[in-house]
């Protein structure tokens, strides 16, 4: 039967899609259990949330409450790989690596929304791993989404870059010193910056083992 | 043996001064100016003899100094400091001066001397500007407007799925009479 082997195509991918998103998320406390029953309610009723066309709604709140629960950018990254990998042959399945490409973009963005960053190496870093997914993902979604959903998704990748070259623009550089000698972490801060507090800053950027023997290429933000 | 710093105890300023290095290539001063100040906008009324000097911000920060690396390896330092000034990046200004107050400074033109009858010694003349913060960043809030369109895709893939859903059933139902709400 041509729409049974649909359905089971359709719901075996959606599994592994909610699979791909419980990966690496904490399944304790509070939000992890939520979760847990977000997800267990979801696979419990898929048939009947495919007859009420609610399928869409149920499976954005499970994204939604994977991203409460303390998905990642990295693991939401992974449901994008699991979701590249799949092949689906009929329609429906079709439909549900998209949406599932979709929401993973989608939670990514609202985490990338509440991001801190600490330099402008930072965001540029997030920016190239951005434009990568955001071209992946046009050429995914641009034969099967309608005009004012792909429209939708362009502006969201826009808004994305928008907010990330606003961010950018604020925060300060990361710049190269050459020392002339070695020296400790306290006297390259108060040398830098006219103050030591700034220590643990600079050790963080430059991964250092010991803080009073620092490389003589020092990285550190300009101000 | 004692340094300069030591050789009048109650010069005080002579205990404050530091090397003088931009992005951490030292270099020695041999004279130096520093430029700044307030932008104005002078309004001058007719009939009124009394002038109004608009405050408009600070001018940036701009010094002129000429340096020199001298000694038996004056070539390496040399070589290290025309490689931070030719850097496009700004570096910490240490004015042997004022070392309360480093600068982050970029170096806008600079010129190296070294002269037949004056070995192991150049000459640095080194023009450095203020680099200090962008200006007029927009203050939009680009938060709202991301979270707001993430929203807005969300629902479109929502939308998407309960439609690929409600063409699947539709399917089923117009061939086998069965499945659908």
């Amino acid at each position: 039967m041509i729409f049974h082997k649909e359905l089971k195509e359709a719901m075996a991918l959606i599994d592994r899609m909610l699979d791909a998103l419980q990966k690496g998320i904490p399944t304790r406390g509070t939000s992890g259990v939520e979760l847990r029953r977000v997800v267990g309610n979801f696979q419990a009723h898929e048939v009947e949330l495919i007859e009420s066309f609610t399928i869409g709604t149920e499976l954005f709140k499970c994204f939604e409450q994977a991203r409460l629960a303390g998905a990642t950018f990295d693991s939401l990254d992974g449901v994008r790989v699991a979701m590249l990998a799949e092949q689906p042959v009929f329609n429906f399945g079709k439909a549900a690596k998209l949406v599932g490409l979709m929401f993973s973009f989608v939670e990514q963005c609202l985490l990338v929304s509440k991001m801190v960053f600490d330099s402008r190496t930072d965001v540029e870093v997030m920016l190239v791993r951005k434009n990568f997914i955001i071209e992946t993902l046009k050429l995914e979604v641009s034969e099967l989404l309608d005009g004012t959903d792909y429209q939708a998704l362009t502006t969201l990748a826009a808004a994305l870059v928008q907010h990330l070259a606003v961010t950018e623009r604020k925060l300060p550089q990361i710049v190269n010193y050459d020392m002339p000698t070695v020296r400790s972490a306290l006297s390259l801060s108060n040398y830098f910056y006219g103050n030591g507090s700034r220590f643990d800053e600079l050790i963080k950027e430059n991964k250092i083992i010991h803080p009073l023997f620092f490389t003589r290429d020092v990285h550190a933000l300009s101000e | 043996m004692g340094t300069i710093q030591d050789a009048n105890p109650k010069a005080t300023w002579r205990k404050r001064m530091r090397p003088a290095s931009f992005a951490g290539a030292r270099f020695h001063v041999e004279q130096q100016s520093r430029a700044s100040g307030m932008r104005t906008v002078v309004h001058e009324y007719p009939k009124r003899n009394e002038p109004f000097a608009e405050i408009m911000g600070k001018h940036a920060v701009r010094y002129q100094v000429t340096g020199y690396c001298i000694g038996p390896e004056y070539h390496l330092e040399k070589e290290q400091l025309i490689g931070v000034l030719e850097r496009p990046e700004a570096g910490a200004l240490v004015d042997p001066y004022m070392p309360t107050q480093t600068l982050t400074c970029v170096c806008e033109r600079y010129s190296v001397t070294e002269t037949r009858e004056r070995g192991g010694y150049c000459t640095f003349e080194m023009s450095f500007v203020e680099v200090g913060k962008a200006g007029n960043t927009p203050t939009a809030n680009t938060n709202v407007a991301l979270q707001n369109q993430a929203n807005t895709t969300g629902i479109a893939g929502v939308n998407a799925l309960n439609t690929a859903a409600r063409q699947f059933v539709t399917g089923v139902s117009r061939v086998l009479g069965v499945f659908g709400p």
